[in-house]
């Protein structure tokens, strides 16, 4: 099981260390400033985080030390004179980053590869370990660009990035609200293969339309990389081909809407979801805070509950902030009112974390 | 030469508030403070060269309103000031 869990909340990221059966926080980073997610780096065990200070912009740090000391790293930044259409009638716009959404490491044989996914959407590659970034211009110069739509910001967004543990030339970048955009050779060249989703908020005759559609979160099954899921702006869907197509799962309870998705690391047909009511109310169904879990690949739900609060409870978790360890017992998730919750028995008890923290925006687990 | 002041949220990344500069308009005075101090130049300016959204300059008592060609002259003996917008938060 894993004992350490970074926590990145609006004031700071909080290192939690479990002591005993208990996790508690054994160190705060960046006090104060906005610290938007963490991702460690499995190849030599350093920690990325990303800032986004409300005034001075995006940054990022790395700590090769558990958070003890960092350096701050060179950020994604858009060439001069690249502009950002939107398909929902807004004004194009100069791109420039406004938040590294996504982060992903390379493969144990490419030490220096970093991924980032952006706002205003664009997937970037660094391969010196993030000392320079390069815009994927593959993606970033497609056609289809100009359809793209803001999901939950006025930009378009990348805030998943799959990268199939077979094959490292396929991947899979998930965008709000874009669809999902794939790649089979490494990213010279990509296609749209959010096949068999739907998109509630678009006229009827634009529904099915692949560019349109707002997944919130993709996750893939390490062990089994064909089963990933999408929590979707409308709907839990799954895929049995890494990918390619899409189809719903209608049994999920109790609602289909939310942001975060957790797939068991072993297991491609269990994975987690927390609900809220809809999008146009975002909370908690009957102001009960749950965890939803299916084992069967989406054919049947459970609702879990032992150890979440009994009082009304508002939680909204957003589409970072769960997360599952590499043993596939132990999850944790936070919330935007400050609870962090934990488990490790895959979500059958859940325990609070004995404090409250700024608003939660994402949750890793160390390895 | 023109002095430019660093708001204190802005010390930590730059080691120190009070700077001397060169340059006869903002945008000259602050390459002059980018090339003595190139951290600070991310927490100032976008990619692109543009003042950040929710940073304001100020020379002497007058802010400046073009953040892009900053094109605002700077006397010999000014004062600049970069400071946080309170519209932040």
């Amino acid at each position: 099981m894993a004992n350490r869990l970074v926590v990145s909340t609006r004031k700071g990221l909080f290192h939690l260390e479990r002591r005993g059966a208990n996790w508690s926080i054994a160190r705060v980073s960046f006090l104060g400033q906005n610290a938007t997610l963490a991702h460690p780096d499995t190849r030599d065990g350093s920690l990325y985080a990303t800032l986004n200070h409300g005034h001075f912009g995006v940054k990022l740090h790395r700590s090769a030390d558990h958070g003890q000391t960092w350096e701050e790293l060179a950020v994604p930044a858009y060439p001069a004179g690249e502009m950002v259409h939107t398909a929902d009638g807004k004004p194009p716009t100069p791109a420039t980053l406004k938040l590294i959404w996504s982060l992903e490491t390379g493969t144990a044989a490419q030490p220096g590869r970093l991924w980032a996914g952006t706002l205003p959407g664009g997937l970037f590659r660094s391969d010196d370990g993030g000392k320079s970034w390069e815009l994927v211009r593959t993606l970033w110069d497609r056609p289809e660009r100009e359809k793209w739509m803001g999901g939950g910001t006025d930009w378009p967004g990348i805030h998943s990035i799959c990268i199939d543990p077979r094959d490292s030339n396929v991947m899979c970048v998930s965008v709000s609200c874009a669809g999902n955009w794939r790649t089979t050779d490494g990213g010279s060249t990509w296609g749209q293969s959010a096949h068999g989703m739907y998109a509630e908020y678009m006229p009827p005759e634009l529904r099915t339309l692949a560019d349109a559609q707002d997944p919130h979160r993709m996750v893939q099954c390490p062990a089994m990389p064909d089963h990933c899921w999408v929590q979707h702006h409308n709907g839990v869907f799954r895929s049995e081909n890494a990918g390619v197509t899409w189809t719903e799962a209608t049994a999920v309870r109790p609602s289909k809407f939310g942001f975060a998705v957790a797939v068991h690391p072993k297991d491609g047909r269990t994975a987690w979801f927390i609900p809220g009511v809809k999008d146009e109310c975002r909370v908690t169904v009957d102001a009960k805070l749950v965890v939803t879990r299916t084992r069967d690949g989406g054919e049947t739900f459970e609702v879990l509950t032992r150890g979440l609060p009994t009082e009304p409870a508002y939680d909204i978790v957003f589409r970072h902030a769960l997360d599952i360890d590499e043993s596939g017992s132990s999850l944790a998730f936070g919330s935007t009112t400050g609870g962090v919750w934990t488990t490790d028995d895959q979500g059958d008890t859940w325990t609070q974390l004995p404090a409250r923290l700024p608003p939660v925006h994402a949750v890793a687990f160390m390895p | 030469m023109p002095k430019l002041i660093l708001a204190s949220p802005l010390i930590p990344y730059a080691g120190k508030a009070e700077w001397t500069v060169e340059g006869n308009t903002v945008g000259e005075a602050l390459r002059s403070l980018f090339q003595q101090c190139p951290r600070i130049r991310s927490y100032v300016v976008d990619e692109l060269g543009v003042i950040r959204h929710h940073v304001v300059v100020f020379v002497n008592e007058n802010v400046v309103r073009d953040k892009q060609h900053l094109d605002d002259p700077v006397a010999e003996d000014g004062e600049i000031f970069v400071l946080q917008a309170l519209s932040g938060g």
